[in-house]
């Protein structure tokens, strides 16, 4: 350009030239930003796949039986009120969470509620997942998100008529659910509250390990005594530390070994459902996690509550 | 945790003695025994394993590595005979063999396998004789056994354990 070119010394060429600058150097910033986001994703990503397997997402996510893929649902979940068919989690923006924003995500697992209004049935442990804290659950997210997708779209839920009905889930809530993060003790150690969280929220132990009442809720009295008839029919066993009925008997390295290996004193090693929680979740976690679980787990009450089944 | 050793070893050298009955006696015998014959064998590899267990969790200082090789070579023992421990028509009555037995075979079979192979690196670490190393070892042998418990074995009641 030559000097005294009008293209030059217009108001709107120094306007332009004044936002090419602006421009380049929000360029610069968010070009140096870039990485920064890129490692924080990255650290969220790491800490996610953590609370992914301490929440053991993956067995009820994933129809293993039938080879089906990782989190793309479809699994079948007897329970007394009818088959329910876990769903896709995958990022896939049609069939799975894929249009889910960290809102939509948080509040499906603090209140059980999902994008649309609707209310989930508690066959979702949201009832637990309450308890999780706002940064693992974004956490949990993002490591959800860096998966495949997989579009594979969601099968309906087999279930009789009136618990078909979504809308008494929240009579449901009313009556059997409270909503929020978990509290830490201030009288407990450290170890213990996170024992608890793990155990109460993340691992959600007492959704099968608790009896239920007829209408699918928990009874709070009987606290992880057992049920005898848990998911898929099969016997939850009293984990309270009962002497006769319960792991009375157990110590904590006894449970976190279990934790880790499946392997209980008698010389048995559980199969069942326990055998995939071991293999998905709590195997796949540090000692120190555990060893808090088991200290957990043993200061609960100890309930008085016999799980046999005639054979 | 002596006691429950010797009762380990107990159990083993029992288990031991039935494996030297040739299992294809039992295709023409009746299902009954094959079905006594396989659970005495697992309680076997379960005295093993819990022997092991209890040295796992730092109890135990009586074991040595050589008492570890041995366990392991039973276990391993056992392992190839699994395959023969299931023949047609031993899939009802008094047995917690889930039907995935026979409908999934392959898969049964490359679970059964897997405890051959558990347990025969557990006897080579052993021969290592690093005792973390070990006590790692022990446990992915007990996984092992979960393995294959969880599809292919029925519950059990808790107190039966």
């Amino acid at each position: 350009m030559k000097d005294g070119d009008p293209m030059t010394s217009t108001p709107a060429n120094v306007v332009l030239k004044c936002l090419a600058s602006v421009f380049a150097i929000a360029g610069a910033m968010l070009l140096a930003a870039a990485p920064a986001a890129a490692q924080a994703n990255a650290d969220a990503i790491k800490r996610g796949e953590y609370i992914f397997r301490a929440a053991d997402c993956s067995p009820c996510h994933t129809d293993t039986k039938n080879k089906g893929a990782l989190l793309a649902g479809g699994r079948a979940l007897p329970t007394p009120f009818g088959t329910f068919y876990s769903p896709n989690i995958t990022a896939d923006p049609v069939n799975g969470i894929g249009k889910w924003t960290d809102a939509d995500f948080t509040r499906a697992l603090r209140q059980g509620v999902s994008p649309d209004g609707s209310h989930y049935f508690p066959v979702f442990p949201y009832t637990s997942f309450t308890l999780m804290t706002d940064q693992d659950i974004k956490d949990l997210k993002a490591y959800i998100f860096s998966l495949p997708t997989v579009p594979l779209a969601n099968k309906p839920h087999n279930i009789g008529f009136p618990f078909n009905l979504r809308f008494l889930q929240i009579g449901w809530k009313m009556l059997f659910f409270t909503e929020g993060v978990y509290k830490p003790a201030p009288a407990k150690s450290a170890e213990w509250n996170r024992g608890a969280y793990l155990t109460e929220a993340l691992g959600h132990c007492a959704e099968c390990h608790t009896p239920r009442n007829l209408l699918g809720g928990m009874d709070r009295s009987r606290w992880m005594a057992g049920s005898i008839d848990g998911p898929e029919g099969e016997m939850a066993p009293n984990i309270t530390p009962h002497e006769a009925t319960g792991i009375g008997e157990w110590d904590d390295i006894d449970l976190a070994y279990m934790l880790k290996t499946g392997a209980v004193p008698g010389g048995d090693v559980v199969g069942s459902l326990m055998a995939e929680v071991i293999r998905e979740s709590t195997g796949k976690l540090t000692d120190a996690d555990r060893t808090a679980m088991a200290k957990y787990i043993l200061s609960l009450p100890a309930i008085d509550h016999k799980i046999e089944k005639p054979r | 945790m002596r006691r429950s050793l010797v009762i380990g070893l107990a159990m083993g050298t029992v288990a031991v003695a039935m494996a030297g009955i040739v299992a294809e006696a039992f295709a023409q015998a009746r299902p009954l025994d094959m079905i006594r014959y396989r659970q005495s064998a697992m309680k076997g590899n379960g005295g093993y394993l819990n022997a092991l267990n209890a040295y796992a969790k730092g109890e135990v200082t009586l074991v040595t590595k050589d008492t570890i090789k041995a366990y392991a070579a039973a276990l391993a023992g056992t392992s190839l005979e699994i395959p023969g421990m299931f023949p047609a028509g031993t899939d009802t009555g008094r047995t917690n063999a889930k039907p995935e037995i026979w409908q999934k075979n392959a898969d049964f079979l490359a679970a059964a396998k897997r405890l051959g192979e558990e347990s025969t690196k557990l006897a080579e670490v052993a021969t290592g004789g690093n005792e973390a190393a070990m006590k790692e070892q022990i446990g992915k042998v007990a996984q092992a056994c979960g393995g294959c418990h969880q599809p292919f074995r029925k519950p059990l009641p808790p107190a039966s354990r």
